[in-house]
């Protein structure tokens, strides 16, 4: 009998612990999870070739991040037909505090980054041409210009690409694997 | 800290008890230990026998010898993984030979009432069928993981990811749907995510009981679809010390693994204390499909244990065991995709991008997984025919995933990049106690047996991270049950009752991105259970079995929102879930002869609230890498039913054949359409050849050759996947071994086996990598083992 109540005590000591669960919970210093790593605005700006006052500005944003509210897109690309546009696109993560330019990280990373901007076949007629080149002279799209067509096309949309290249090589023409960024900007020609 | 200096522990005491080893000299009584099969016998090795307290392990040949007093009377007991245990007394006298006949836990190829009452023992349920893999079987076929190497058991498939996580299902559900339990505890970890596999290391189970139908009266809420019980290694209880070093290489991913164990056992104080030992290190590279490598698949394992168990004479046993599993595994990169567009130009490729080198490096997207689990347990006969048993389990699952996305650091900080690289992006930390309480009423008493219980689980899980996919939370569940049998001459009757209740807390959040109030979640419900089982004559019986059970929702059907990155869909929770509640009903009819053996079992579960994610195709999300298909977890009418045949002949004493068919169909009974992911359906045929004596070198050498084949699932919604289901494919296996006897319970036991033997080019439908690559390719694998004993 001592034998059982020796071993009562041995158990019991082992079931202590369950009386107290909340020893175990310390509190890990959390990151702050406010932030995340993608763009929330994405910013196109089109100027005129040949009336630099004609300036199209467009704000893509999603300050809540995937899900939640929907994203807001601030303006209509309305291009004149038959122009040239200068055109350039800027990113920022306004969930930051301070606010980040991730244009900036594009560029000190540019081999491994390349834009795509595809009209949808309404507005098929409309021509995009990157300017600005990488180290190894590909294409990196931070730049363009957008040719406007005379033609009976009106609205459609602008999908754009920002391809992150790390797992395959950038050849300048094919898409990657891993898209950072893909949006559509509606367009009217006007 | 803790478990070293718990290691540091028992290694001092057992060091203090192995030295203390008594003998006495009286008579010497050589012990033959057989496995009943048919008219011949066949000796079993490893039995262990107990005479009074002291006792051995039968040789390779199913020998034993000890000394024990002529005057005296003994009881005699002997066990082995599998088989029904023996209890006999050993009366004075000059006897020099017992022979001892055990018995496999099968209903049919025994007695009727006896094993029942065994069974009761066991399982609180009689009349469910449950299926034993031994350690031999599990020896010749032990995979990479605990759900390879129980792929191919009837009604058995898995949900693979690579060649390093393997989630069982069986008949069609599987994670929160399935208990795993691992040495008496059911294991948790974050049991929810298909690419979350059990963490169990496969080369510390001793046996594995697979438990068909809903269990939930005796295990709680998640026995839905069943138990897998994984039990730990025998341990030896008799006096002595033995060793173990076992190794295993594979060659499709140059894995190599090494394990050592010591089994000690000594008298003490009345008793016998025994203690096991054994730790284990595995290193894989890249997996390989048929023609390609897939890149960042390698995985390293480092697992031990220590356990520990004490046997009075009295009949109390108290066993502690800690055990501790650490992996790092990476993720297929191809796998772990950023858009839509991305996986369905992925999926029209169908292999890797690129060409990848073969390596061992595992880089982002990665995981590391800790887990360790404390279980003790206490056993009391509190008289002749009830018992009482306490089992306290302790876990710690600590889950840690690494993305690969958006690390968009100048090169030049290389510190940056590896600080980024170093943070998870989502850590998960779940701490889960648990106490269960049972008094068994093990001999009948006027023809019925019963078991009461009540249990308690009580678990935290902190969450850190920039990936939010589930807050924190606390849950609480308590239930408690009673079980009954009436063994009649050839009926069992069984019927058995459970109410659980289950709380959730989820403290308030706030975010930019997230915001969660402060929730206190309640569920309850009751489990039932009936069946019948008639031994019609000594070959055959027929079982039926009623059950329901239930669930409450996980905590990632009811908080989920974020992007799966494996299935690129936008998968959104609903806090007003309720509980998911099974109707089940299982038909099983055995026939047995000596040399034929066949089991059929159709079964059927309804299910009330079927949780599953369905499209909402109206609100697609809009994110700034594109448009995903949002998925909305729902509840549903379900049915699952199928069909499971399996036929044994042996064509002589030397040889036998088995075919098996697995048929499983699920149906969502609300919207009219095939339930997503329920396995294909396969048919299995297997030819083995054993021999006692091979070249008079080899014992127990046997060889197999198996195939399998599995059917295009052509069940399923068209609109719920990218992708249709593959196509169906067979697949070749062949296995040899035996045992090489060096000495007196010394030898080394060898198996080669060949998995897709004609390295083809397929895919399962249940595989996470379908959409990206096939599965593994050929795959040959050498196991090698050496027993000895020290003492």
């Amino acid at each position: 009998m001592k034998f059982i109540r020796m071993s009562i005590y041995i158990f019991s000591l082992c079931l202590v612990q369950f009386l107290f669960p909340s020893c175990k919970k310390t509190d890990p210093v959390k990151p702050p999870v406010n932030e995340h790593d993608y763009a929330t605005d994405v910013i196109i700006t089109l100027v005129n070739q040949s009336n630099p006052q004609d300036t199209i500005i467009s704000t893509w944003s999603d300050l809540d991040g995937p899900g939640g509210n929907s994203p807001t897109i601030s303006d209509t690309l309305r291009l004149v037909k038959g122009k040239k546009y200068n055109g350039s696109i800027t990113l920022y993560n306004k969930s930051k505090n301070p606010i980040e330019n991730i244009t900036n990280e594009i560029i000190e990373l540019a081999d491994e980054h390349q834009f795509f901007y595809t009209p949808s076949s309404t507005i098929n007629s409309l021509i995009v041409s990157i300017l600005d080149k990488d180290s190894k002279n590909l294409p990196i799209g931070l730049l363009f210009t957008i040719d406007s067509p005379i033609s009976n096309q009106d609205i459609g949309l602008l999908n754009v690409v920002l391809s992150h290249y790390d797992d395959s090589p950038k050849d300048g023409i094919n898409r990657s694997a891993e898209t950072d960024i893909e949006i559509d900007f509606p367009i009217s020609l006007q | 800290m803790f478990s070293r200096a718990y290691l540091c522990l028992w290694v001092i005491l057992f060091l203090c008890f192995a030295s203390d080893i008594y003998t006495q000299n009286m008579r010497i009584i050589s012990i033959v230990t057989q496995l009943e099969k048919g008219l011949a016998n066949k000796a079993l090795s490893q039995v262990s026998v107990l005479i009074g307290t002291k006792g051995i392990r039968t040789d390779i040949n199913g020998l034993g010898w000890l000394t024990v007093s002529k005057t005296a009377t003994y009881s005699l007991k002997a066990s082995y993984p599998g088989y029904v245990p023996v209890q006999d007394t050993l009366l004075p006298g000059d006897d020099t030979t017992i022979t001892i006949v055990l018995k496999e836990i099968k209903l049919y190829q025994t007695n009727k009432i006896t094993v029942n009452a065994d069974r009761n023992t066991v399982y609180g349920t009689a009349t469910q069928q449950i299926k034993v893999i031994s350690s031999k079987e599990l020896d010749e076929h032990r995979g990479q993981t605990l759900g390879e190497s129980l792929n191919g058991q009837l009604g058995i498939t898995t949900i693979q990811t690579g060649s390093s996580i393997s989630k069982p299902v069986l008949r069609g559900l599987h994670s929160q749907r399935l208990l795993i339990s691992n040495a008496g505890i059911a294991q948790e970890g974050q049991q929810w995510g298909a690419e979350h596999a059990p963490e169990i290391d496969i080369l510390s189970i001793g046996s594995i009981h697979i438990l068909k139908g809903a269990a939930g009266v005796e295990y709680g809420p998640g026995a839905m679809g069943g138990m897998i019980k994984v039990e730990p290694p025998s341990m030896m209880d008799t006096a002595g010390l033995k060793g173990i070093i076992s190794s295993n290489l594979m060659s499709n991913n140059r894995q190599g693994s090494l394990s050592g164990s010591l089994d000690g056992a000594t008298s003490l104080y009345r008793g016998v204390l025994s203690l096991k030992v054994q730790g284990s290190v595995r290193k894989a590279g890249d997996m390989k499909a048929a023609s390609y490598v897939l890149g960042n698949t390698a995985f390293t394992e480092k697992n031990a244990f220590i356990s520990t168990s004490y046997t009075h004479n009295n009949g109390i046993i108290v066993k502690s065991r800690f055990s501790t599993f650490t992996s790092e595994l990476g993720i297929f990169k191809g796998s772990h995709i950023s858009n839509l567009s991305d996986l369905l130009l992925a999926i029209e490729r169908g292999k890797p991008l690129k060409e990848y080198e073969f390596s061992y490096a595992i880089a982002n997207p990665k995981q590391y997984i800790a887990h360790d689990l404390w279980a003790n347990s206490m056993s009391i006969p509190l008289s002749e025919n009830i018992n009482a048993e306490i089992i306290h389990g302790w876990q710690f699952n600590d889950r840690k995933e690494f993305d690969a996305h958006n690390l968009r650091i100048p090169k030049d900080s290389v510190n940056a990049l590896n600080e980024a690289l170093a943070i998870p992006a989502m850590k998960l930390q779940l701490v889960t106690q648990s106490l269960d309480i049972k008094f068994k009423i093990q001999q009948p008493i006027h023809n019925i047996t019963s078991t009461f219980g009540c249990s308690l689980q009580d678990q935290h899980n902190v969450r850190s991270g920039k990936v939010l996919l589930i807050p924190d939370y606390t849950s609480l569940n308590i239930g408690s049950y009673i079980l009954a049998n009436y063994i009649d001459k050839s009926m069992i009757y069984n019927i058995g009752i459970r109410y659980d209740k289950k709380n959730i807390d989820i403290p308030a959040l706030s975010t930019p991105i997230r915001k969660i109030q402060d929730t206190s979640l309640f569920f309850d419900g009751f489990s039932g259970a009936a069946g019948a089982l008639w031994q019609y004559d000594t070959n055959i019986q027929c079982t039926i079995n009623f059950g329901t059970a239930w669930r409450a929702p996980q905590i990632n059907e009811l908080f989920s929102n974020d992007i799966h990155h494996g299935t690129a869909q936008f998968e959104i929770g609903d806090i007003s879930l309720k509980k998911e509640q099974s109707f089940s009903m299982d038909i099983n009819t055995i026939y047995s002869e000596p040399d034929f053996h066949a089991e059929c079992s159709i079964y059927s579960m309804w299910f009330d609230n079927y949780i599953v994610m369905l499209p909402d195709k109206e609100f697609p999300t809009v994110t700034v890498r594109g448009t995903f298909p949002t998925f909305r977890y729902s509840q549903t009418k379900a049915i699952i039913y199928g069909l499971e045949l399996m036929a044994e002949y042996h064509m002589n004493d030397w040889s036998k054949v088995t075919v098996q068919t697995t048929i499983t169909k699920g149906d969502d009974k609300t919207n009219n359409s095939p339930l997503f992911q329920i396995p294909a359906n396969r048919y299995q045929a297997n030819i083995h050849v054993h021999k006692q004596d091979f070249l008079s070198i080899f014992h127990d050498a046997f060889a197999e050759f198996g195939c399998l084949f599995v059917s295009t699932q052509d069940r399923f919604a068209p609109n719920l996947d990218y992708a249709n289901p593959p196509l169906g494919y067979q697949l070749y296996n062949i296995s040899f071994g035996g045992t090489i006897h060096t000495g007196y319970d010394k030898y080394i036991s060898c198996t080669m086996s060949a998995n897709n033997i004609f390295n083809s080019d397929y895919r399962d439908y249940l595989s996470r990598y379908r959409y990206f690559s096939a599965d593994q390719g050929f795959n040959l694998t050498f196991r090698c083992s050496y027993s000895f004993s020290l003492l």
